[in-house]
């Protein structure tokens, strides 16, 4: 048989040869998974903590809580209600927490640092539309954006006002700080909801996305 | 040391419809000192030239010896070189669109110069045209495919990949946004669609919908769309087909050449400059050439019809360079290329919650107003792909074929960046991606091009192995897909028959792949390693049969498969940008489909029609399936999606005509329709393609005093509603349908011994304000409003001195 190859054949497949050594192995970091990254805060609760401004023995907590960060497990709502008085005005703050960490991490210390675009909404239901305002002010969520109103009732009611502001100029509400007034016996629904909204705060709901959207049962006796 | 031995001169004058035909032969022999005896590596070479001087892209023009299936594009000055030819008579055709093609007879049987003389054809021809019956054995001949070059390329220049392929009948876009396109081809996308960049498969994350292709189309100066699975030549997974973009062949002659693109656009204040600049090593190194190219792209917020669209703006930095040895009998290339680029994604698309969603979408512009700015901020992608191709060829002795061995490095390196910076500080100001994704992916190749069998069979048998690795970082914790490492090999052989007016083509290609995942469960943090393998075999036969000059047509059929992908396996988590929870399955299966393709193609002087139809049956489709149970999250309600596996069912027509009239006027036709139906739910499938009708009437003056090639043009889309969806596959129905009108013009002006050409296109010439089903981000903003777009592109020659 005659030679095939001359020397340029078979350096050639030298060279592919060592291609092929070289293919194999490599890439260590793909083969192994990706850990946690440290440090990195989620949010998995959201409280309402509450006093009554007449009687400090009188102080519901609501707790809103999921530790499964990916939502695969459903969220713990055992704890979501709020037990309020008739006619009484509570002093509320809410804490947001990363119960994942060990120990506990407070995300709401950095959503008050970063107040300057951060806004909470509280949207009371069942609301009759002449009852929802929505203002610079107000704690109202537009009907655009999710409310419900009913025009029969009966309604829940229950009026949520913020006392904090942020250092914008001029100041803005943030709402980690509010007020809660009840009228009269009623039931229903809290939907809170925090909107994110970095340079683009003006005291309304649209700007910007929300970092949770979380409802409670409110019973007022 | 060679010298003109004698010169020929033939002039044949030819009476055909007022046009003179001449064709003249220039015959050089050379001089060598060893006797040429019947060995086989005699050198063709010579030079193009055109009748009228006209300003043609020589590079495109192509000289084939039929008996031997050989082909060569001429480089950007005319000159052509054809090697390894053995002694003997030969047919050598040279064709060049809208000319007349040459069509003589040769007898070589020394290393032998020919020069030949291009006359142009007394027609207009469509931009897009169908390329001819080249037959090459590394090449796929019996499917329906199209070429985007020359003219109909440069209109396109600024564009992504994915927009500048809209103009091809049977193509549309998947778009995220104004600065995110990723290409369609007969409804299928994504991972169904292999890319393929200088002769390497790209590889990218292309799993995402709003991941684009890394490439810049600067680089290509033909990029061939094959509609259908290519899978035999260039792997088992190109599904829905192949994209080839291919460079023109390097600069053979001495001296130096190189070209300038300056593209500007009004609507985002787009800026694009691409220069290339090309050489040759000179006489001590012959064989020896070398190119430099880079791409710099800057644009702004882009403009719906009546407002701007935050957050959009984008820049792109790349470069590419190569390096060719070429010698009669062996050669090899170095390619390097780099693609970089920030893109800005619209702000009004940030959503947190589901409601978030529904908001965004009863509103008729975006909450927040934006004006004009370059700079952008969160959120947005950095993307950075890198490629190092080296390839190498000999020719083996005794006639026994030739051997190509290919090797590719591809690094993609995508970065996302959500609106939303961490809660803890120390990390924010670090400014972490939320998103990181690495993967490299290692290619060999091997191909051997087997010698004639009988002077009628030519074929190829080749050797794939791929590997790719792909690790994630980032502070997002949503793991969306898993590290994974994955081998594959496949081993195929593709032969071709020509028999009178026929060419019959078949191939058989094996795959294997096996992959491995690492992955961690986020509670229990405890580590697994799922392995998966799958093979499985693919076949492709192909007919293509030229009556006469006026008709001609391929039929095509051909499987294709791939395996699940990673995400379609493991995903499991809030897909941010569609407010979906997306779940994988574990036991999918590969997915497999048998496509059927045909197509017809009629030409006259006046009239050029083509028609295609296709079928493609697919097993174990892969989509994701709406659940009926919705997941609550602390971000709210989300509806969830698992990946699932059907049969379904794409077919569709594509129709393309071009009719010439009044002399100078033109209209083109283009149809494309495609249906796709869920065999197993007996449903239609999400995200496939409205209707396309596009129609141009275009006036084209071959000269106008010293100003040459001269066009203006105007463009009418329609593209009617979706209506095949599924119900409750989407938050919204689709769109309205919309109607786009737009123009330009366009021609060559003389300049220093060349023609510089000079371009302006108005896209969206009404200011229509107007969504499209496949833009995924028609649920909070509107698509592009007028575009004006100023192209010039610019022959640069630094050899003159040397002629």
């Amino acid at each position: 048989m005659k030679k095939l190859f001359s020397f340029s054949n078979r350096s050639f497949f030298g060279t592919v040869s060592l291609f092929l050594l070289f293919l194999t192995g490599c890439n260590k970091q793909a083969s192994q998974p990706t850990p946690r990254p440290p440090g990195n805060e989620f949010l998995t609760t959201v409280e309402l903590v509450l006093h009554n401004t007449a009687n400090p023995a009188d102080a519901p907590i609501a707790i809103w809580r999921q530790l499964d960060p990916t939502g695969a497990a459903p969220p713990d709502t055992s704890k979501a209600v709020l037990n309020l008085k008739a006619n009484s005005t509570y002093a509320g703050q809410m804490i947001l927490l990363d119960e994942t960490k060990s120990p506990v991490d407070t995300v709401s210390i950095v959503i008050r640092e970063r107040q300057n675009y951060h806004l909470e909404f509280f949207q009371p239901t069942p609301i009759s539309p002449s009852n929802l305002i929505i203002s610079n002010t107000s704690t109202d969520i537009p009907v655009a954006d999710g409310t419900v109103t009913s025009a029969t009732g009966p309604y829940l009611n229950l009026v949520v006002t913020r006392t904090d502001y942020d250092t914008n100029v001029p100041p803005m509400q943030v709402g980690l700080d509010d007020n809660f007034v009840t009228g009269a016996a009623s039931t229903g629904w809290l939907r809170v909801v925090q909107r994110h909204q970095p340079n683009v705060k003006n005291g309304t709901y649209d700007p910007g996305s929300a970092d949770f959207d979380v409802n409670y049962r409110v019973n007022i006796q | 040391m060679y010298k003109c031995q004698f010169r020929l001169t033939i002039f044949f004058y030819m009476h055909n419809k007022n046009i003179l035909l001449f064709i003249t032969f220039f015959f050089c022999a050379f001089h060598t000192i060893k006797a040429q005896k019947q060995s086989c590596n005699l050198i063709l070479s010579g030079h193009v030239k055109v009748a009228d001087s006209s300003a043609i892209s020589f590079n495109l023009v192509t000289v084939t010896i039929a008996q031997l299936k050989k082909g060569v594009l001429a480089d950007s000055t005319g000159n052509y070189l054809l090697q390894n030819i053995c002694p003997g008579r030969y047919t050598l055709e040279v064709k060049y669109i809208g000319f007349k093609t040459i069509d003589t007879t040769v007898r070589i049987n020394k290393n032998t110069a020919l020069d030949f003389l291009l006359v142009p054809e007394n027609k207009q021809l469509a931009n897009v045209t169908v390329t001819g019956q080249l037959i090459e054995a590394n090449k796929v001949t019996t499917a329906v495919k199209t070429t985007l070059s020359g003219q109909a390329l440069d209109e396109t220049r600024g564009l992504s990949l994915g927009e500048s392929l809209k103009s091809i009948t049977g193509l549309n876009s998947i778009q995220t946004g104004p600065s995110i396109s990723k290409p369609v081809i007969h409804g299928l996308y994504s991972n169904r669609i292999l890319i393929v960049n200088n002769g390497i498969r790209q590889e990218g994350q292309t799993w995402g919908n709003d991941h684009a292709p890394e490439i810049d189309p600067f680089i290509a100066t033909k990029i061939t769309v094959i509609k259908g699975p290519a899978s035999i030549m260039y792997g088992s997974d190109a599904i829905g087909g192949v994209i080839l973009l291919e460079p023109k062949d390097l600069r053979k002659m001495q001296g130096i050449d190189g070209e300038l693109n300056l593209v500007g656009m009004t609507n985002g204040r787009v800026g694009a400059a691409s220069g290339m600049v090309e050489g040759t090593a000179g006489k001590k190194l012959e064989g020896l050439s070398w190119r430099l190219q880079g791409t710099l792209k800057d644009a702004g917020n882009a403009q719906a019809a009546n407002y701007y669209l935050g957050n959009t703006g984008f820049k792109e930095d790349d470069y590419s360079a190569t390096l060719q040895y070429a010698k009669p009998g062996y050669g090899g290339e170095v390619y390097y290329s780099r693609f970089d680029t920030k893109i800005g994604i619209a702000s009004a698309s940030h959503i947190g919650t589901l409601q978030d969603l529904y908001d965004a979408f009863k509103r008729s512009e975006p909450a927040v107003k934006s004006d004009f700015s370059y700079s952008f901020g969160r959120p947005y992608q950095m993307v950075n792909h890198t490629l190092l191709k080296a390839n190498w060829f000999v020719d083996l002795k005794n006639g026994m074929g030739k051997l190509t061995a290919t090797y590719a490095y591809q690094r993609d390196i995508r970065k996302e960046y959500d609106a939303d910076v961490s809660f803890n500080d120390s990390i924010a100001r670090l400014n972490p991606p939320d998103l990181y994704f690495n993967l490299v992916t290692n290619t060999a190749d091997l191909t051997w091009q087997h010698p004639a069998i009988n002077k009628k069979i030519v074929g190829s048998i080749g050797l794939n192995f791929i590997t790719h690795g792909n690790s994630q970082q980032g502070t997002g914790y949503s793991e969306l897909i898993p590290n994974f490492i994955d081998y594959g090999g496949g081993a195929f052989i593709v032969e071709k028959y020509e028999v009178s007016k026929w060419i019959f083509e078949g191939g058989f290609r094996y795959d294997y792949r096996w992959l491995r995942a690492f992955t961690l469960d986020p509670t229990t943090l405890v580590e697994k390693k799922p392995t998966y393998n799958w093979h499985n075999s693919t076949v492709n036969a192909g007919a293509s049969y030229r009556m006469n000059d006026h008709f001609s047509g391929v039929v095509n059929f051909g499987t294709a498969w791939r395996p699940p992908q990673v995400i379609e396996l493991f995903a499991n988590g809030i897909h941010q940008s569609a407010a979906s929870f997306e779940h994988g399955d574990t036991s999918l299966t590969l997915e497999k489909a048998y496509n059927t393709s045909a197509s017809v193609k009629y030409n006259t002087n006046n009239f050029e029609a083509e028609i295609g139809v296709y079928v493609n049956y697919f097993n174990h489709y892969i989509y994701l399936k709406p659940d009926s149970v919705p997941v609550e999250t602390i971000q709210g309600t989300f509806p969830t999606y698992t990946y699932t596996q059907v049969n379904a069912l794409f077919k569709g027509i594509d129709f393309n005509f071009t009719y010439s009239f009044l002399k100078h006027f033109s209209l083109i036709s283009k149809t494309s329709i495609v249906r796709a139906r869920n065999l197993t739910i007996n449903d239609w499938l999400i995200n496939i393609p409205a209707d396309r009708f596009d129609n141009t009437l275009k006036y084209q003056l071959k000269g106008w005093g010293k100003i040459k090639d001269f066009y203006i043009g105007i463009n009418n889309l329609a593209v009617p509603k979706q209506t095949r969806v599924p119900p409750k596959s989407d938050y919204v129905s689709p769109p309205p349908g919309y109607v786009l009108w737009a123009a330009d013009a366009g021609c060559s002006i003389p300049w220093a011994n060349n023609y510089f050409d000079v371009s302006v296109s108005v896209t969206n010439l009404t200011n229509v304000a107007y969504r499209d089903y496949l833009n995924r981000f028609r649920y909070f903003i509107d698509d592009l409003g007028r575009n004006i777009s100023l192209r010039i592109k610019v022959p640069l020659d630094f050899s003159k001195h040397h002629s």
